[in-house]
């Protein structure tokens, strides 16, 4: 039994604009706000997928049927991403009601909110404006939330973000003004329908104004010049959740376009290129990283790079590696940041070389980190494993062996970055003996949750898989979708 | 026609601040012009000659009268996001001012490599 | 249930068991990882004779679990000495820290080579290896602070040789469809010449890294060294037979050794297999070489494994029945003696508390047995009749000149007397000589641990008086599995086409020459004064540090100096100046990451415009 949909847009918006009302009611309340909000869209968004797996949710809004007004259209791509996103954003915001003490609180709190919300609109919007404000949405609150901390390289981290992510959006909104201009609707199934008959020359701008647009979102090299400054200034949970929420519907949105909109196959290999050089590249220059969350944001970047790898094999064997593979980094890139965070918190310091021996004072905390260490460098049993097994299979299917010999030895190098951190923290000799403090044990709960879910959908890889099948079939074979939003309303 | 001319110069100037200028607060005017230069670009897509705005003030007015009203809710919409867009710049700008004394932006790179 | 699956589950059952309640005390998280291993051997040693598989779909792929007498014989291995090495840890590790760690990781090893050895599929059997590899990686790392950096060698070198299988894996994945060893098998053929070339270069790269072929060992020494001892005897005698069972079924049942039909053969063996026979000649040479050069008892040990598995790899690689015999003859003995001589080693570490064999000496009157253990180790580890290094070794030469390898049975002669050098040295300067004062108190050591190394002296007297029981087994995997026709074997003589030799003969004449010079001595020397160990050259003065009698210093000075040459090349040092080099260049390359805002807005403008430019791509 699920709601409707709206809600999950609808709710954490008015939530998000309630609390700093409720803040003046009581420090407290606003702390709890996002953990119920986002905990009833991880409701919807499981008691939502045995429909959506069968068939998309059209909900229309105001009566006013596809393709005119704006309606959600809930695929099972897009239910996956939803679930994703509220999963993470409910494990970050556990995480958040004992992180956050910087005041005001309240506001974080908001920002938050309005942030997974602008990421869920995305994924389950049919509308490609409606895609448009729900990505500024996402993009104004990460500024702001870059720049929470205020000192001086915080707000340093949040211009270049500013500066990029409007430039991007202004590009977003060029390319929505062409396909407006050209096929006169804005509703996504519509438009894959009807720019079939329109010049190529013009849908291809289109395209390309569209791709570099969301190519920033999801970190896609040269257009990741944020990232590692965004990860490492912003707060911990923050830079958490850039990498399960924020990137992961820019990804959507490009993996939209590309299979759904646009029916152009050069732009598949084209992706296909540039994951394999954003992988490198960001592997490549995470391996000297002084700081530790400047390293997981290029390891981040690197992960996006197998991502669009798999996305740009067109097959729906290799969607499915590169939805895995979103799952599974959604997963554990927040546990390396929280765990991180907490890391970084008691060394006092950002630099690796500060963390000596921090396996002994604090062993939880480097637990989780060398876990998710293990299972970013895709070790089995755990769930990095298999996302990265299928990818790399289907890209040597699909004839490009040297890609894939590329990817692993991105996986190599990232291998020996993440083994000399935790290396670090469990064979150096502390530096002090200080009195270890305590973590709190909201924060223990989300690392858990996070690292039972990597555990688990790496022994029992199926049953994620059994989601992400249908998913990667909508996106690859885009028929069906069309058809049920545009007879949606008869 | 003039309208995309308009358009596409506000564009160019814009990114030419935004690439070239030091000054950050010019950076910023950049970044709302290209926001203008795309806001006209998108009114101007959906303008007909000689018809108007699409308004039920007048009873007289038919639907083949009227320009088409969704650019023009598009550009509402957008002009907010400007709006906000450049509000949390200019407050970004302010901080950056104060921790490092200079709006040159390329002397703010704290965070590299 | 099924027993297969059965046994994983105890094993990772225990591992995960030992490591969640052992935090409550020492004998619970040994006890369970004992049991758990006890346990599953029983099981497994009822699977003899069987042939059971299971099979379920993951992910849509095929997995297939099975036992076949190939699997049985390297399963063999894994549980026998698995069982000895769990029972010399109970008092090995006792009040070390972090026993659960070391019990974890223990149970995780043994049981994804389990999982290795039982694979039917090139997927599950990539898993457990991947498994296999960070669990022993746990082990190499487990000394925490010197061990590091030899942990991250062994993690990535093992890294790169996995990928490169992987690599080779999903190649066959995407020709066939399927990852099943029977599919590989048949299509094997199928595949153009250049296609099994590379097949056949990316899995030896895998496997080779694991089974440590030059020039692909520098990981060996320094993780055998660095593990726990009771942990490095089953690292050189189990988890590098891993990397040799991958060549097994490289060259037999995958079918690289059908390369012969297509590419162009020397002695009647095809080019890459021969060019294998020589990696694997020259590491046993290069590697004992260097072995008679180590202070450090467990790197000489270590360098002695890579060269012994040098041979085992040249046995293989000469894809005829009586190299395999040979090889798989001689893996079993590997197994036992490095068992045998990593658990003395340990032994003495367990009471002196030092490797370094210029610290030892004369322990020969304070642990007897391991004294015993050691002669015995190194008599069969040198290949001297009467034990079952011998007749491992004689299998191999004998195999070389039946393929007329001339050239090859002398480098491997050559390999096996510098062989010879180390032994001596290893067992003369840890037992005799000047004892150094401060070990005059040791004792030998406690009973768990001579338990097993007696049984491994035992195995070793055993086999090389009776192989054929072995032969036999070794016979039956060729047979059924390796698709080989037997070597002919007769109950009592070892007979071929160049000559016979009989086990038992040698055992008798060896046999009777002890007794009558042991009887000898006991009666005509009776009487002579017994000489105390430190008063022989120094007219009973106890010699200083100063004056440097020890031979394990100066004994091969020569020796050393003549082969410095080779020393000071080290693919080792190559290999670290390349990494640097690389992570230099990386350092370089990320410079692009200029911090400036506008660079990077310029990137995104100047992606924007190439995109425009160049649309004819996208279309």
């Amino acid at each position: 039994m699920y709601f409707d949909p709206v809600l999950m847009i609808a709710l954490p918006l008015f939530a998000a604009f309630l609390i700093p009302l409720l803040g003046r009611v009581s420090k407290e309340i606003p702390k709890y706000v996002p953990v119920v909000m986002i905990g009833f869209n991880l409701y919807e968004s499981i008691m939502m997928l045995p429909h959506s797996m069968v068939k998309p949710i059209i909900v229309i809004i105001a009566a006013w049927k596809p393709p005119l007004g704006i309606n959600l259209t809930i695929g099972a791509l897009g239910n996956v991403l939803a679930l994703i996103i509220s999963l993470v954003g409910f494990v970050v915001a556990i995480y958040n009601v004992r992180f956050v003490q910087k005041e005001p609180t309240e506001k974080y709190h908001m920002l938050y909110m309005l942030m997974v919300a602008g990421a869920t609109g995305m994924v389950l919007t049919g509308d490609l404006f409606n895609l448009f404000v729900f990505l500024e949405i996402t993009s104004i609150s990460s500024y702001a939330l870059t720049a929470f901390i205020r000192d001086r390289n915080g707000a340093e981290a949040a211009f270049k973000y500013l500066l990029i992510g409007s430039l991007s959006s202004t590009f977003v909104l060029l390319g929505i003004a062409l396909i407006y201009g050209t096929t006169g609707t804005l509703n996504m199934a519509d438009i894959a329908e009807k720019i079939q008959h329109v010049d190529s020359k013009i849908t291809i701008v289109a395209l390309i104004l569209l791709v570099t647009g969301f190519g920033v979102e999801s970190e896609m090299f040269p257009l990741n010049g944020w990232a590692p400054d965004a990860y490492s200034q912003a707060p911990t949970a923050i830079g958490a959740a850039f990498g399960g929420i924020v990137v992961k519907a820019g990804v959507y949105a490009l993996a939209r376009l590309i299979y759904t909109i646009f029916n152009f196959q050069g732009v598949f290999f084209f992706i296909l290129i540039m994951g394999v050089i954003t992988l490198l590249i960001a592997e490549m220059s995470a391996i000297r990283q002084k700081q530790l969350k400047r390293m997981l944001a290029f390891s981040s970047i690197g992960q996006m790079g197998l991502v669009l790898i798999a996305l740009g094999l067109a097959t729906v064997r290799g969607v499915e590696g590169g939805l895995f593979q979103m799952f599974n980094h959604a997963m554990i890139k927040p546990l390396l940041f929280l765990s991180a965070g907490y890391l970084v918190y008691y060394s006092g310091s950002k630099d690796i070389s500060d963390l000596d021996g921090m396996g002994r004072k604090k062993p939880l905390l480097s637990f989780f980190f060398a876990f998710g260490a293990f299972a970013i460098m895709g070790l089995p049993p755990l769930s990095g494993f298999w996302s990265k097994f299928i990818i790399i299979s289907e890209t040597i299917r699909g004839g490009f062996v040297v890609v894939a010999a590329l990817a692993l030895f991105g996986s190599v190098i990232e291998a020996v970055y993440y083994l000399r951190v935790v290396g670090r923290l469990y064979f150096k000799q502390p530096n002090e003996s200080e009195k270890t403090k305590y973590v709190h044990a909201s924060a223990i709960l989300a690392m858990s949750v996070l690292a039972l879910v990597v555990l688990f959908a790496g022994l029992f890889p199926d049953m994620v898989m059994s989601y992400l099948k249908p998913a990667a079939t909508e996106l690859v074979d885009k028929t069906a979708y069309i058809k049920a939003v545009l007879t949606a309303g008869l | 026609m003039i309208y995309y001319v308009a358009a596409f110069s506000l564009i160019l100037i814009g990114a030419y601040a935004v690439l070239v200028k030091k000054n950050m607060i010019k950076i910023v005017l950049g970044l709302s012009l290209i926001d203008s230069g795309v806001n006209i670009l998108l009114v101007a897509l959906g303008y007909i000659n000689g018809k108007t705005a699409p308004i039920f003030s007048n009873p007289s007015l038919k639907a083949e009268g009227m320009v088409d009203p969704v650019p023009q809710a598009l550009v509402l919409t957008a002009i907010v996001i400007g709006v906000a867009v450049t509000a949390l710049a200019l407050t970004i700008v302010i901080r950056l001012h104060d921790h490092h004394k200079t709006l040159d932006i390329s002397k703010i790179r704290e965070l590299k490599w | 249930m099924e027993t297969i699956p059965l046994i994983l589950l105890i094993l990772f059952g225990s591992a995960l068991l030992s490591y969640v309640i052992g935090k409550i005390n020492f004998v619970l998280k040994v006890g369970v990882a004992l049991a758990g291993i006890l346990v599953s051997g029983y099981y497994f040693l009822q699977l003899y004779g069987q042939a059971q598989s299971y099979t379920f779909r993951l992910l849509g792929f095929d997995i297939i679990w099975r036992i076949n007498p190939l699997s049985w014989f390297f399963g063999m291995l894994i549980f026998g000495l698995g069982i000895l090495v769990a029972i010399f840890s109970t008092s090995y590790m006792k009040n070390k820290e972090r026993v659960d760690f070391y019990c974890f990781a223990l149970c995780m090893t043994i049981a994804s080579m389990f999982g290795i050895v039982v694979s039917g599929d090139l997927l599950s059997f990539f898993f457990f290896w991947e498994i296999m590899t960070w669990a022993s990686f746990l082990m190499v790392i487990y000394y925490r602070y010197e061990a590091q950096a030899a942990g991250i060698k062994y993690f990535v070198m093992s890294m790169i040789g996995a990928y490169s299988m992987l690599i080779a894996i999903l190649m066959v994945y995407a020709q066939l469809g399927t990852f099943s060893f029977d599919a590989l098998a048949s299509g094997w053929s199928d595949f153009s010449v250049s296609f099994q070339i590379a097949l056949f270069v990316l899995f030896a790269i895998g496997f080779g890294v694991k089974a440590a072929v030059m020039p692909l060992h520098t990981w060996a020494p320094d993780a055998y060294g660095m593990s726990p001892a009771p942990f490095s005897a089953l690292f050189s005698g189990v988890l590098s037979k891993m990397g040799i069972y991958g060549f097994a079924l490289l060259m037999f049942v995958f079918g690289a050794g059908k390369l012969a039909g297509s590419v162009t053969t020397i002695h009647g063996v095809a080019l890459p297999s021969y060019i294998l026979a020589w990696f694997g000649a020259l590491t046993a040479l290069i590697a004992t070489l260097i072995a008679v050069m180590q202070d450090d008892a467990k790197k000489l040990l270590a360098y002695s494994s890579v060269g012994q598995l040098g041979y085992i790899i040249l046995g293989f690689s000469l894809n005829s029945s009586m190299g395999t015999t040979a090889a798989l003859f001689h893996a079993v003995n590997h197994t036992i003696f490095k068992g045998m001589l990593f658990l003395s080693i340990g032994a003495v570490f367990y009471r002196t508390g030092t490797r370094k064999l210029s610290e030892m000496g004369g322990l020969i009157s304070n642990m007897p047995y391991t004294f015993f253990v050691v002669l015995l180790g190194i008599i069969t580890m040198a290949g001297i009749p009467p034990l079952s290094g011998f007749v491992g070794k004689w299998l191999i030469y004998e195999a070389l000149l039946e393929k007329q390898m001339v050239l090859l049975a002398v480098v491997a002669f050559m390999a096996s007397t510098a062989a010879f050098l180390y032994c001596y040295r290893l067992i003369f300067t840890i037992f005799l000589g000047q004892r150094p004062p401060r070990f005059d108190d040791v004792k030998e050591v406690p009973w768990t641990q001579r338990a097993p190394m007696l049984l491994l002296s035992l195995l070793t007297i055993y086999l090389g008086f009776y192989p054929y029981g072995l032969l036999n087994l070794i016979g039956q995997a060729e047979s059924t599995v390796m698709g080989l026709v037997p070597m002919n074997l007769s109950q009592s003589i070892l007979f071929n086409d160049l000559g016979h030799v009989s086990t038992i003969a040698v055992m008798n004449t060896v046999g009777t020459v002890f007794v009558i010079v042991f009887v000898l001595f006991n009666t005509l020397y009776k009487r002579s004064r017994k000489v105390g160990l430190k008063d022989i050259h120094t007219s009973g003065e106890v010699p200083g540090p100063e004056i440097n009698l020890h031979y394990a210093t100066d004994f091969y000075q020569p020796f050393s100096r003549s082969i410095r040459y080779v020393l000071e090349r080290s693919a080792d040092r190559l290999y670290g100046q390349f990494a640097n080099n690389l992570e230099g260049f990386f350092d370089v390359l990320r410079y692009v990451y200029t911090g400036n805002a506008q660079t990077y807005a310029l990137f995104v403008i100047m992606f924007l415009a190439m995109l425009l430019m160049f649309t004819n791509w996208l279309i």
